[in-house]
């Protein structure tokens, strides 16, 4: 649906390049806070954590410039209670627009308590009194099968990746970090220019579970990627590489406000989950992670599982 | 259940028929013009000592039937606007159907300040024989004078019509009286068409080459039309009427060549036939063509149309119609430097339909058809063979109508049909279906309809339809869906008030995004996805003609619909039926014609005042049940003024005129936008903001806080349309250059807003719709 939408989009873009109006100035807008709430389980206790950014709305040329370090963001579990606490932004998000700034909360290493299917209650409370409040449920525990934190994987082969289903998730986002693209292809005359490179997959509903690697990564980016490396992507990773895999179900909340909702020019539409004095999500994950090594040469960590 | 209901209605025809009166004489024939075609509305009448005794008019076909005339030599006479009178004297016998066929001449008629043509004539004839529809019909030549985007397009064209709404100067898909685009039947020669548009709406698949006349009937249709709730659009193939001609052109859009002609008569009678007439287009977009020297030009469409019609010798007809088209959008054959992911897009529609029109010798006539048509679309990216877009939906159907008129006052028809549809969507990539569906059913209809008429004082129709819906996966339902029209003429039958209610139903279902400008169908049917629509309806209105030349009409309306849908934009993945919300909708208004039907100078004003309203659960509340949420849809333009004049220019050319003014249509507005960070898992997890650091972004980059659905209205939409064409007369033919200009004075409509809070200081800019766009083309026939 993406896809075709950007063709839409891209068509429109040229059949309508000389009909361009005049730009008025918008003096009325809205000042709200948004809200990405995000917990997640990893492969044990110590790497379940919940993160909080709070940011505005854009006003004039200061995008998200204001920040909300008086609020008291809330997670509950039944009558357990988690508070988070303020940290660095640079602990909720790696990169930001110039000017733009927020407020990131932390769990402080408080969600090791966590678990799958636990059901969370969110309240956001603004130093101005504005509230937000939201509900998640943590998808249920899943195994990916045969595969360890660290595997082998022969050159230009792909890996058929397997798990069991989590109970309640919505969907499965498989997502890879792949690193010495550029050394390994140079040779081959593909330039790569991110490396990393970071590609995005996707398995829909709870029982969609499986996902070949690499080659059914990135088809969000195949608009962008340089071709010849998505079409080389879909051999399999060249000798020398290796990678950095997850696979992470996601529920309800995370997956409305990723996919987004109906068309509209100004941007992206994303269904909220979070309700009162602003928009935002509370999203809730459990994820697994392991590393691919794509070498010939065995004896190092052990075979991927093939099918 | 439906079978045996078939059957009982064909034993009631039967029963029906049976000639009562045997010691009276009947005639029954069929009147044609000198070109061989039928004439409608033609008035029969048989005169015994200066006193019309008995008459009757003609129908579609030109057939008529006068019953109950005392035997001995009568006097036949028959009269058509816009043609000669024919009499004649026959001799009757009690008991005797005589049989006769009857050629008129067609000739202007001069009234005082007044030429009645054919075109005029079958308006008159339908305002006097029709109770409940709103019909409204453009015939070929004014099809022509109307200014069109590049070429004459005879469904952009209806746009001008009262009670049709047309959201964007992008797209040919219309609204009428607060329904949905898909809720609007759209029959070539009674062959359903799903998605009759090219690049995506910007034009309708329909070559005029190959066009009669369009007919749209806005509300109040009769039983004999389900499957749709909201109008029905007739559009009727030329079969041409002379001898071989060759019609070609050549636009903006395409080029395009219409071969027609009549089979030697030696021929026809080889066959068994009086008469067979053929007429044949094709039409390429030539860009792709003609700039392939300098670069690709990635998009053509093709077209191909046909029909033949063939009179029999007993005065049946028989009239096969077919058409196939596709758009093919190619980006495989750029330089990957330029664009690098390869996609290859088509879509496009085939039909084809049968029809076999038999005359009875009683009266009346026995129309049997079969029909096939689908639409389909394709999204490939050849280097990716993980990813499948495809949509597509076809339907065959059979169906059988009688129609027989019992007495010259009462009339009965009778129909049933059996239709098979299926539907397959699958938007699948990287191993996983983002969204899909597939399913087909049975849909069995019959209707019965009786029509009684006090000639220039009352006319009645009640008529029932019951359909049945087997859907696959789902379970059979049938709707029954009555019918009332009641029509009274006053001022000496030159003016009547009409009534006219019932219900209608339809089992399919477009969930395309209206809001989009351009954009193909995707069609479903109902079933567990989706309900089924039923629309009650009433509608009041008065109409009728001041001398032979104005026509007026005032119409309003109420309309309720049950089980609209829209896309769930929370579905849940793990429920494959809940892609969409049901609903429901209401509209109401008034529709005001008047309209200059003869003469030099024509054309009409028309104005439609609308309010339409949707209503759907709020999928995102958390309270159950789930409240609702009711908003303007998109097609709510509460004024639309049309003003179209033919009129002849200087120097011999022909001119058209059309305004269109229309109060603006709602959008949802953003009202506040923030930068949008990508979570990410792997590697520990963060957010990420994808734009650029100085704050420019893509769409993507940026997510935007709206106002409630379609609370803001752009302004106020208005346009004028010019055109000029001139027929020059050859040794050889004709050539008939045009000229096309859109939006003359180049105002600047919105299509769209953009709202940038994210710039200094925020702006709303926007894109418009068509700027001032002058368009020419030629054509030639011979």
């Amino acid at each position: 649906m993406t896809t075709s939408r950007y063709v839409t989009l891209a068509l429109l873009s040229v059949g309508l390049a000389a009909c361009e109006l005049e730009d008025i100035t918008v003096i009325d807008f809205v000042d709200v806070v948004v809200a990405e709430v995000y917990v997640t389980l990893g492969d044990t206790p110590a790497d379940h954590r919940v993160r909080a950014f709070l940011h505005g709305t854009a006003a004039g040329g200061t995008p998200d410039s204001e920040t909300f370090d008086s609020a008291l963001v809330r997670i509950t579990r039944g009558v357990d209670t988690l508070d988070l606490a303020l940290g660095p932004v640079t602990e909720c998000v790696d990169s930001l627009p110039a000017n733009a700034a927020g407020s990131c909360f932390v769990d402080g290493g408080l969600a090791a308590g966590l678990l799958p299917g636990d059901a969370l209650d969110l309240s956001v409370v603004l130093a101005d009194g504005r509230s937000l409040l939201g509900s998640a449920r943590i998808p249920g525990d899943f195994q990916l099968d045969g595969i360890v934190a660290a595997c082998r994987l022969a050159p230009d082969t792909t890996l058929a990746l397997r798990w069991s289903s989590s109970q309640g998730a919505w969907a499965y986002v498989n997502e890879t970090q792949i690193n010495g693209l550029a050394a390994a292809l140079a040779s081959e005359g593909i330039t790569v220019e991110d490396d990393p490179l970071y590609l995005l997959g996707l398995s829909i509903s709870a029982a969609d579970t499986t996902v070949i690697f690499p080659s059914e990564f990135g088809v969000f980016d195949r608009f962008d990627l340089d071709q010849d490396l998505a079409v080389r992507l879909q051999q399999g990773l060249p000798e020398g590489t290796d990678a950095l895999i997850s696979v992470t179900a996601v529920e309800r909340n995370y997956t409305n406000w990723v996919r987004g909702g109906s068309f509209n020019p100004s941007g992206q539409v994303r269904v909220a989950s979070l309700r009162g004095n602003g928009t935002g999500v509370f999203g809730a994950a459990v994820t697994r992670q392991f590393t691919v090594t794509a070498t010939s040469t065995s004896g190092g960590s052990p075979d991927c599982p093939l099918s | 259940m439906f079978i045996r209901s078939s059957c009982v209605t064909l034993l009631l025809v039967a029963f029906a028929i049976t000639d009562a009166s045997a010691q009276t004489a009947s005639i029954a024939g069929r009147v044609l013009d000198d070109e061989g075609r039928p004439v409608v509305g033609a008035v029969v009448t048989v005169v015994i000592d200066d006193v019309a005794e008995a008459g009757a008019d003609t129908d579609s076909l030109g057939n008529f039937l006068v019953q109950r005339i005392p035997p001995g030599t009568r006097t036949l006479r028959v009269e058509g606007l816009g043609y000669g009178e024919f009499t004649d004297e026959v001799e009757l016998e009690a008991g005797e159907v005589l049989e006769v066929e009857i050629e008129l001449d067609r000739r202007a008629i001069a009234l005082p300040g007044v030429t009645v043509d054919a075109a005029a004539s079958r308006e008159r004839f339908r305002f006097e024989a029709l109770g409940g529809p709103t019909v409204r019909e453009i015939d070929i030549d004014q099809l022509r004078s109307l200014p069109g985007v590049a070429e004459t397009d005879p469904i952009r064209a209806i746009e001008v019509l009262p009670g049709v709404v047309s959201t964007s100067d992008f797209s040919a898909a219309f609204h009428v009286r607060g329904g949905s685009q898909d809720q609007n039947l759209i029959l070539l020669d009674g062959v359903p068409v799903f998605s009759p548009f090219h690049l995506g709406g910007l034009f309708s698949v329909f070559n005029a080459d190959m066009i009669d006349r369009v007919e749209l009937q806005s509300g109040g249709f009769p039983a004999e039309h389900g499957g749709r709730v909201s109008s029905v659009l007739d559009i009727e193939s030329d079969p041409g009427n002379e001898g071989f001609g060759v019609e070609a052109g050549v636009s903006l859009l395409a080029t395009r060549v219409a071969v027609g002609g009549r089979l030697p008569v030696s021929f026809a009678d080889a066959l068994g036939r009086s008469s067979v007439r053929y007429r044949f287009s094709a039409r390429r977009s030539y860009f792709d063509v003609l700039l392939k020297p300098a670069f690709e030009f990635p998009y053509h469409l093709t077209d191909f149309q046909g029909v033949i019609e063939s009179q029999g010798k007993s005065g049946d007809r028989l009239l096969i119609t077919a058409y196939t088209g596709k758009d093919v959008l190619d980006l495989t054959r750029f330089d990957p430097e330029d664009f690098p992911l390869r996609i290859d897009w088509d879509w496009g529609n085939d039909l084809v339909g049968v029809r076999w029109t038999k005359p009875r010798a009683g009266g009346g006539s026995l129309d049997l058809r079969a029909n096939f048509s689908r639409f389909g679309t394709g999204l490939s990216f050849p280097d990716f063979a993980d990813t499948e877009f495809v949509s597509g939906i076809q339907q065959s159907q059979v169906r059988a109508d009688f129609d027989h008129p019992l007495s010259p006052r009462f009339a009965l028809q009778l129909g049933t049909s059996a239709e098979r549809l299926s539907y397959r969507n699958r938007f699948a990539t990287g191993g996983t279906e983002f969204t899909g569906g597939e399913g087909k059913g049975w849909q069995l209809g019959t209707y019965a309809q009786a029509r009684w008429s006090a000639p220039t004082s009352w006319l009645v129709e009640a008529g029932v339809r019951l359909d049945g819906w087997g859907p696959d996966p789902g379970s059979w339902t049938a709707e029954i869906a009555p019918r009332l029209a009641v029509k009274r003429f006053f001022a000496g039958g030159d003016a009547a008030v009409k009534l006219a209610a019932g219900r209608y139903t339809q089992f399919v279902h477009s969930v395309r995004d209206e809001e989009l400008p351009l954009g193909l169908d995707i069609w479903i049917l109902a079933g567990e996805r989706a309900p089924h629509v039923v629309s009650d309806q009433v509608q009041l209105g008065v109409e009728g003609y001041r001398d032979l030349d104005w026509f007026w009409s005032v119409e309003g309306y109420v309309r309720t619909f049950d089980g609209v849908v829209t896309f769930n934009p929370a579905d849940d993945p793990n429920d494959d039926l809940d892609d969409n919300l049901a609903g429901e909708g209401l509209s109401y208004g008034v529709d005001f014609m008047v309209r200059k039907e003869t003469g030099a100078v024509t054309g009409w004003v028309a104005a439609s005042v609308l309010q339409a309203e949707r209503t759907f659960p709020d999928p995102l509340s958390p309270l159950q049940p789930r409240p609702e949420i009711s908003y303007s849809p998109v097609f709510d333009r509460r004024l639309d003024l049309d003003v179209v004049v033919s009129y002849p220019a200087p120097w011999g050319w022909e001119g058209g005129l059309r305004w269109n003014f229309g109060t603006g249509i709602p959008y949802t507005r953003a009202i506040g936008s923030y930068a949008y960070y990508s979570p990410r898992f792997v590697g520990g997890g963060s957010l990420v903001w994808s734009g650029a650091e100085d704050g420019s972004g893509l769409l993507d980059e940026y997510g935007v806080v709206l106002e409630g659905r379609n609370l803001s209205r752009y302004p106020t939409y208005h346009r004028l349309d010019v055109s000029f064409r001139r027929t020059f007369t050859k040794g050889w033919g004709t050539l008939t250059p045009y000229v096309n200009v859109l939006n003359l004075y180049n105002q600047r409509n919105p299509l769209f807003y953009f709202f940038e809070y994210e710039s200094a200081p925020p702006v709303r800019s926007g894109i418009s719709m068509f700027p001032v766009l002058p368009t020419f083309g030629l054509e030639v026939s011979f």
